[in-house]
Formats: C-alpha cells, sequence, structure tokens
C-alpha cells in the first residue's frame, strides 16, 4: 500500500492532466455545489463533503444524443451514432457512496442488453474516492451496509490517517493510475495500514436498518401508511434527480434544420406523466403510487432482480427535497406493526 | 448479451408500402427494410413488439401485427393519441420509419400445439392477436378446434374487417363478433354484446384449451372473471401487457410493474404470472 | 407562539370547525421543519412554530390540493398568506372553505447557512392580513423594510446590457436539470397539464439542454406576472441553486410599476392579468 501527504493531492491531479487525461473533480459553482471538468487542481474543493449533484451524470448524463438524423432530399435519411468517448478520464475524490452507485447502475446498463454509450463511459474513467471524515447530519451510508469508507465502485481509495492518505489501488484501472503517480507517493508501513483498517467516522444521523425492513415491503404494498407518509409530496423530480443510482429516462426527438438528434433525458417515477398511457389510463394515478414506486424500486424489486439494494444512501433526497421527505423514515413507518 | 459495442438505439430503416385505415382513429401501417439484406436476416415472434419512429417527433411502442409466417414485411396498427402517432398516421407510401426490434417475449407456441385455443379480444387489442391468429392459421394442422371471440364499441371501431369476414367464412375457424350495446348498425349480422357477456353464452370447454387475450384493461378484468368462473386455469389463461415503454431493453424502468420488466419479462404473461405482480397496470 | 398555536389548533379540531390543520412540524434532520398535516387534537402537538418554518403551505390548498370534507385550517406567514388570498381570487379555492391561522413573522433562516433570507430582509409585511386568526404579538414585529428593498438584487442585473443578461441566464439555466420542482412548490403552479409537458404542439423542448431549460424559465417567469406573492419558494427549493428570484422579482417591478398591484394583498384588487373589461380600450380582448 502507498500512501501521499494530504497536502499533495493537487500534484496527483497535475499528474493526471500531464497525462493528457481529463480531470473531474468536485467544484464550487457559486453556491451549488457538483462534479465538473477541471483545468486545474486548484479548481478543485475537496473539503465540500458532498457535492449537492452526483457523480452519476458522467455516466448517465441529464440529456444526451442517442444518434443523429439526416433526411435527404428524395425522401430517406441516414441515422448516425454519437460521437464517441476517447478522451480518457479521472474523477478525484468521489465519496465512497457516489463510487458505490456506479455497481447499481452497472447492472441495469449491462443486464441481456449492453447498453454501450453507458459503458463507454465506465470504461474510460478511473474514480478516486476519498473516505469521508466528517459525515454530516443527513448521511445514512450504514443504513444500507455501505460506510464512509466503502471501497465498492472505486478504482483507487484514499483513507484520511491524520496528515496523509493511505492509496489503497482497489482494481487494476486504479494500479495503472498508482504507477502513473509513481514516485508522488511513498510506501505506507504497516502502522499506517493499521491505521487506515480502523477509520470509522460515527455517522451523526439516525440509521435505519433497511436490511431487516426491506423483507417487509412487499407484505406493506397496501398499507394506509403510504398515503400517510407520503401527503405531503409535491411531486418533483429533485429526489430521483439527485439520487446516484436512479436511472429513469426518457428518450425524445430534438428536431434542428433539416435533421435533429434523438436524445435520452433523466426522467422520474414521481412525475404523473411517467407511465400515463396514451388512452389516459394511470397505473399509478396518484402521488402515493408513485412514491411508494421509488421506494419499492429501490429497496424491494432491484434487489429482487440483481442483489443489493439501489440507494446508497448519500442522504441527498433528505436535504434536497422541497418539503423534507425522508425515504429511510417512511420505510420505518409503512414497515411499522400497526 | 447479445451486442458487443453497437448502439442498441439506432433503429433499422423501414419503408412503409401500404397504409389502410381500419377505423376512424386506427390505421395499419405495412412496412419493408430498407436494406433488403437486414430485412432477410429479421425474424421474430407472435407476441413481441417494436419501437416504431418518425424522426424528428420520437418512438413509439407498438406489436408487430403481422404474422412471422409471412416474411415479407412488417406491419403495425395504432390508434390515434398523441405526437407521434400523428405523426405515423401522416406517413404516406416510401415514408421512413425507424424500428427497433423484436424485443420481449412471446406466445408460447409450442405449449399450444395439439390444444384448442379460444382467442378473447377487444378494440385494437386484435392485433398482437392478429400476429398469432394468423401463424395459427397458417400451421393450422398443429392445432385443434381454433375459435375467436373479438369485439369493439362500435361496428365503426373494430379493425380488420377484411380478415374478420375472411376468418367467418373459414370452415376450420369458429368466429363470433360482437358490438357493445348501441354500437350495432341496421345491417349488422354480428352479436350485440359485452365481450365478456358473449364468451360466457359462448360457453366454451375448458378442457385442454388454451385462451389467449387481448383488449382493454376493462375488457381483459372481467373476461378473466368469466373465465375462472368456468373453470379455466390461470395458467392457461395468456394475455399480453401494454405498459408505457420507452427503451424496450430493460433499461429505462418506465413499463415496470413490480420487479417485472414488461419489455423483457413480458409483454406476454400467464394470468397466473400476473395474480402475482402488484396491482399497477 | 408554538403552544398558543397548538392550542388553537386543539380548539379547531376538537370544535369540528376544521378537519384537518396544516401546519410545521419537526424534520428528521435536525433545525428543519416539515409540512405536517393534523386531523385530531391529540396529535396538536405535533405542531411547531420556530424561524425554519419555511414551507409555503398554500401549494396544498391549490395543485396538490388536500381532499378532506370539512374545513382546512392553514398556518400560514404573512407571505404565504398572500398566496391564499390569490388563489381565492383566481377561484381555485373558497375563502369560506378555509380557516387562515396568521402567524406574526420575524423573519426565516436559512437552513443550511443560519442567515436570515433575503426576502425576509426586504419584508414589508411582518403582521398577517385577512386572515381568521392571529398567532403572535403584532407589536412584537419588526418595521417593514423599504418598499423598494425586495428589488435591491435586481440592480445588478438591470445595469448589465443585453448580451451580459442572455450570457448570465444561459448560464444559470445551463445548471437546470428539469426536475420542476419550483412549479411544484408554487401555489400559483395549478395547471393540470402544464406548458412543460404539452407534445401537441411542444412549446418547449424537454431535454434538459441550455434552450428547453430557458424556454421553460421564461415561460414560469411570465406566467407569474401579476400572480407572484414572492413567497421566494422556487428559489428555496431549487436544487441546483438558479436564482430564480429575479426572474420573478423582476415581473413584480414591472407589474407595480405599470399598475401599482401587488398580488395577494388585496382581497378586492382586480388582478392586472386575470381581468378584462368588454369596454376595454385596446380591441385585441375583443
Amino acid at each position: 500500500m502507498k500512501k501521499v501527504d494530504k497536502n499533495k493531492l493537487g500534484e496527483l491531479m497535475q499528474a493526471v492532466l500531464d497525462a493528457g487525461k481529463e480531470l473531474i473533480a468536485p467544484v464550487r459553482q457559486g453556491d451549488h455545489t457538483a462534479y465538473a471538468r477541471i483545468k486545474k487542481p486548484g479548481d478543485a474543493a475537496l473539503d465540500i463533503l458532498l457535492t449537492r449533484m452526483p457523480l452519476k451524470e458522467f455516466f448517465l448524463p441529464k440529456t444526451e444524443c442517442l444518434l443523429k438524423y439526416t433526411n435527404l432530399e428524395g425522401g430517406g435519411v441516414e441515422v448516425s451514432d454519437p460521437d464517441p468517448l476517447n478522451q480518457e478520464r479521472v474523477v478525484f475524490g468521489a465519496r465512497p457512496c457516489d463510487a458505490s452507485s456506479l455497481p447499481i447502475m452497472d447492472k441495469v446498463f449491462t443486464w441481456d442488453y449492453n447498453d454501450s454509450l453507458y459503458l463507454a463511459r465506465r470504461d474510460k474513467t478511473t474514480i478516486v474516492s476519498i473516505a469521508c471524515e466528517s459525515p454530516a447530519a443527513s448521511c445514512r451510508c450504514e443504513s444500507v451496509g455501505i460506510s464512509p469508507s466503502a471501497k465498492d465502485g472505486s478504482d483507487v481509495l484514499l483513507t484520511p490517517i491524520g496528515d496523509a492518505y493511505t492509496v489503497d489501488a482497489v482494481t487494476e484501472k486504479g494500479e495503472k493510475l498508482v504507477a502513473l503517480w509513481g514516485s508522488k507517493l511513498s510506501d505506507a508501513s504497516d502502522a499506517d495500514a493499521a491505521k487506515a483498517a480502523a477509520f470509522k467516522p460515527a455517522l451523526p444521523g439516525h440509521q435505519t436498518d433497511t436490511a431487516s425492513l426491506r423483507g417487509k415491503l412487499k407484505a406493506k404494498f397496501e398499507t394506509p401508511a403510504w398515503a400517510e407518509q407520503t401527503m405531503k409530496c409535491v411531486g418533483c423530480g429533485a429526489c430521483a434527480y439527485l439520487c446516484p443510482t436512479c436511472h429513469c429516462f426518457d428518450i425524445v426527438d430534438e428536431k434542428s434544420g433539416c435533421g435533429g438528434e434523438r436524445r435520452r433525458n433523466w426522467d422520474a417515477c414521481a412525475f404523473s406523466t411517467f407511465t400515463l398511457h396514451g388512452s389516459g389510463h394511470n397505473p399509478r394515478a396518484e402521488q402515493q403510487h408513485r412514491y411508494r414506486q421509488r421506494v419499492m424500486h429501490k429497496f424491494d424489486y432491484y434487489p429482487e432482480k440483481f442483489g443489493p439494494v439501489a440507494c446508497v444512501g448519500c442522504g441527498r433526497c433528505l436535504s434536497a427535497c422541497p418539503v423534507g421527505m425522508d425515504i429511510f423514515e417512511i420505510i420505518e413507518k409503512v414497515t411499522a406493526d400497526e | 448479451m447479445n451486442n458487443a459495442n453497437q448502439n442498441i438505439y439506432k433503429p433499422y430503416i423501414l419503408r412503409v408500402v401500404e397504409t389502410k385505415d381500419e377505423t376512424p382513429d386506427v390505421r395499419t401501417l405495412r412496412l419493408k427494410f430498407d436494406n433488403e439484406e437486414e430485412g432477410r436476416a429479421f425474424t421474430f415472434k407472435a407476441g413481441q413488439f417494436a419501437e416504431y419512429s418518425v424522426f424528428g417527433e420520437g418512438e413509439c411502442t407498438f406489436c408487430i401485427a403481422s404474422s412471422p409466417t409471412r416474411p415479407d414485411f412488417i406491419e403495425c396498427s395504432f390508434k390515434l393519441v398523441g405526437k407521434v402517432t400523428a405523426a405515423l398516421r401522416d406517413c404516406e407510401v416510401g415514408a421512413v420509419i425507424g424500428f427497433r426490434g423484436p424485443y420481449g417475449n412471446y406466445f408460447p407456441l409450442d405449449m399450444m400445439k395439439g390444444k384448442n385455443l379460444l382467442f378473447v379480444g377487444g378494440g385494437i387489442g386484435l392485433a398482437p392477436l392478429r400476429s398469432l391468429f394468423w401463424n395459427v392459421l397458417d400451421t393450422r394442422a398443429d392445432f385443434k378446434d381454433v375459435s375467436i371471440l373479438y369485439g369493439a364499441r362500435t361496428v365503426s371501431d373494430l379493425v380488420y374487417k377484411d380478415e374478420l369476414k375472411e376468418w367467418e367464412s373459414r370452415s376450420d375457424v369458429k368466429a363470433v363478433f360482437t358490438v357493445d350495446p348501441g354500437g350495432e348498425t341496421p345491417d349488422w349480422t354480428g352479436k350485440v354484446g359485452f365481450v365478456p357477456a358473449v364468451l360466457e353464452q359462448m360457453a366454451p370447454s375448458k378442457e385442454n384449451t388454451i385462451v389467449i387475450t387481448c383488449g382493454p384493461p376493462i375488457m381483459i378484468k372481467f373476461t378473466v372473471q368469466a373465465l375462472e368462473k368456468m373453470g379455466f386455469a390461470p395458467e392457461n389463461i395468456v394475455t399480453t401487457l401494454e405498459n408505457r415503454m420507452k427503451c424496450g431493453l430493460g433499461k429505462c424502468g418506465r413499463c415496470n410493474i413490480g420487479s417485472v420488466y414488461v419489455c423483457k419479462d413480458g409483454p406476454v404473461f400467464t394470468y397466473d404470472q400476473i395474480k402475482k405482480m402488484p396491482d399497477e397496470f | 407562539m408554538t403552544d398558543n398555536l397548538r392550542k388553537l389548533a386543539r380548539e379547531l379540531l376538537e370544535s369540528g370547525k376544521a378537519s384537518v390543520v396544516i401546519g410545521y412540524g419537526d424534520a428528521t434532520l435536525p433545525g428543519r421543519t416539515t409540512p405536517v398535516f393534523i386531523t385530531s387534537a391529540a396529535e396538536a402537538d405535533r405542531l411547531v412554530w420556530n424561524e425554519h418554518c419555511l414551507n409555503n403551505l398554500a401549494v396544498y390548498l391549490s395543485s396538490r390540493k388536500f381532499k378532506t370534507d370539512g374545513k382546512i385550517a392553514i398556518v400560514a406567514k404573512p407571505c404565504d398568506l398572500r398566496a391564499i388570498i390569490n388563489l381565492v381570487q383566481e377561484n381555485q379555492v373558497k375563502r369560506e372553505d378555509v380557516i387562515i391561522i396568521g402567524m406574526v413573522c420575524s423573519g426565516m433562516k436559512d437552513n443550511d447557512s443560519g442567515k436570515p433570507l433575503e426576502k425576509c430582509n426586504a419584508c414589508m409585511e411582518h403582521v398577517p392580513k385577512n386572515c381568521d386568526e392571529i398567532i403572535g404579538d403584532p407589536a412584537s414585529a419588526p418595521k417593514p423594510a423599504d418598499p423598494n428593498a425586495e428589488f435591491i438584487s435586481l440592480e445588478k442585473l438591470e445595469a448589465m446590457s443585453p448580451d451580459e443578461r442572455w450570457a448570465f441566464w444561459s448560464k444559470e439555466f445551463s445548471k437546470c436539470i428539469r426536475c420542476y420542482a419550483c412549479r411544484q412548490v408554487c401555489p400559483m403552479c395549478y395547471c393540470t397539464q402544464c406548458i412543460a409537458q404539452k407534445t401537441q404542439p411542444q412549446w418547449i423542448p424537454s431535454s434538459q439542454t441550455p434552450k428547453g431549460n430557458f424556454s421553460f424559465g421564461m415561460f414560469r417567469a411570465l406566467h407569474s406576472a401579476g400572480r407572484c406573492v414572492s413567497c421566494g419558494e422556487c428559489e428555496r427549493v431549487c436544487p441546483v441553486g438558479i436564482p430564480l428570484n429575479l426572474l420573478t422579482a423582476k415581473m413584480r417591478k414591472e407589474i407595480r410599476e405599470k399598475y401599482g398591484y401587488e398580488a395577494g394583498c388585496d382581497p378586492d384588487a382586480p388582478a392586472p392579468m386575470c381581468n378584462f373589461k368588454p369596454d376595454d380600450k385596446e380591441d385585441f380582448i375583443r
């Protein structure tokens, strides 16, 4: 295992840029925070505990071109693929919860059909995560079996040990990046490794034992508690769009001139139009049904099909909800014995 | 995994070779592959669906309404309900259509061999049944008795009118057609009554019989109730679900009913399977 | 004030005068509140009143209608109260169906920074008007701010050239994710089908591109003209921090200058964008 001084992270980022790779890091944009492409290490704001926007937009952008078309004279049409992604990318300073969302999305985008657009982005990107030293009141990672130093989805994990971080190459991609950094890293001692292994900051917020509660959800599908607990939901898409694992999308065409694009756009089950049929029939007619879908998809349907729950406990949906909905509180309430 | 680096959202290019107005708001398009080689390589099974698109307007999901036994063309029938169907309706002969598919599962034809088949359809729900029905007629010897009960709100809402006449005249098919009370015309010779009620009058035998049904949700609900009353086992009632879809590939998360992706695990389900799903369709 | 509020809620529910009290309760995140729907006197103690009662609860009277047989009692800050009055004027709710519990308000604080909200610094109405009940001592209320205080933030924008303004908004709206939180929390956005969802014809591209985002933002701003009560909810809930209040403030300023009108302040004043007379001097309306 390697280590690096805390004040040397800029050098690691610079090495990424010098190698001709794109660098993505947490940044401040006025009061807003997000992961963004940066041109110099100084633009990174690694002190941000959790950016408002999740990492997913670099793999499933809020809007992207699926294909381009041009109408030909004489009535035909020419269809072409979007421009391929050729650039290697490094995300520096992801949080373990955000990184953990990627293997969850991978399962959706690779089962049966491979989504080549998503996979190209995954393939070209190396993720360097930094374990969280001071989790916030909204952090819920331990509610879903993740920790502030979880490795899943990261290629390299930096774990704080006093004035330095241990540098742990989790994957082959991570090893390549560690090799690129070379002498900028020093060898970690056994004591350093032991410190990193013992790293376990306490989460200040209430954690919900979803592992034991989620088994009860199916039986509680019809409980009136759904209506009570979701009464205040105003039906916006903030929770879904800020969620690192929400991946539902829409496909629309946009014309321009004598051609245009077919685009994939984020969509959300909270919207009343999401499942609305052309006939006017809506299988999820009320907001309570739509919110229930959100909970069931994450904690029952997805795990049934793919294994883990589709939530990484980042807490963005709690802190950003206009009306203070708390998905974990709702799980506790709807599964409670009547 | 059936693709390596292909763009799974890229459609085939098909051309409209024939259009037909089935009812005032339902039209059928007959389509052919622009690239003949692609057309020859293309295969599908009855019950599968596809994403049809008009470039610049968007994609829309319908079943393939023609039979795999007649592979020279693909047909789709659709009701005018929104932006894309309006654009498809404007497509005249020669127009270019995007086509992704075939997607989803299909009717269990092998399991149906040697059995009596009863088709129960309503409105535009005849479209997926029609694909299977012609498939069955084209391989008629494989099946025992074949019956069809089809209904619509009014006489003018009956789709595939020419084919209904053909089926009625065949000796190897028992065909019963009905319209809802008030939907009949003076020269209507068929039944008048809702599909489930007419079904009860027909009193089909459950012995060695598989029922294939598709139609509006309310018709399916009461048809299934009637069938259960007559002793049909849920696993011998087959239907096809029409949920709102976008990708058809198990990605976009729109068609899910519980953990079931209608686009991948369906659209064809037995009533036995449907009973296990949450009531969200 | 919390005690008085709970007492009033208990009375309203016990007497059957109201079947529900919509108010604020503690949220699961520390220091925050969340909308609560109190339907029995025994639950009245869930109600709280503090500096974090940010939501404009009037939204539950319009598009996200709370269904109940009796009257709805609703806790309202003076700014939120204007939304209720405006909804009454627009025939979205009957005045007699609602019991308005007006709160004397000395200002709210931001959930994250703890600083007073910008709108509260510019507040002209700390004491509720047009309500059925008042909680709090009007004498303790802060002095009203200067009427132009709410437009101070506009000065920077108005000083920009059209090109600079275009660049400013293009950058801001490029962040938009089209979650529609701004629309969903707005008590005045109660259309059953928003123009943003219409596809025949499609006025607004649904893609989260600058073009689509920008046109959605502009449509919303224009639809708010003469109707926005400056509760500031759209800007507060925007997850990506677009300064939407600058757009609505500009609309309010134009309406004030041209019509001398403030939405939701006077139940009897005709709303400039919602009223017409057959003898209007312009002929476009006939």
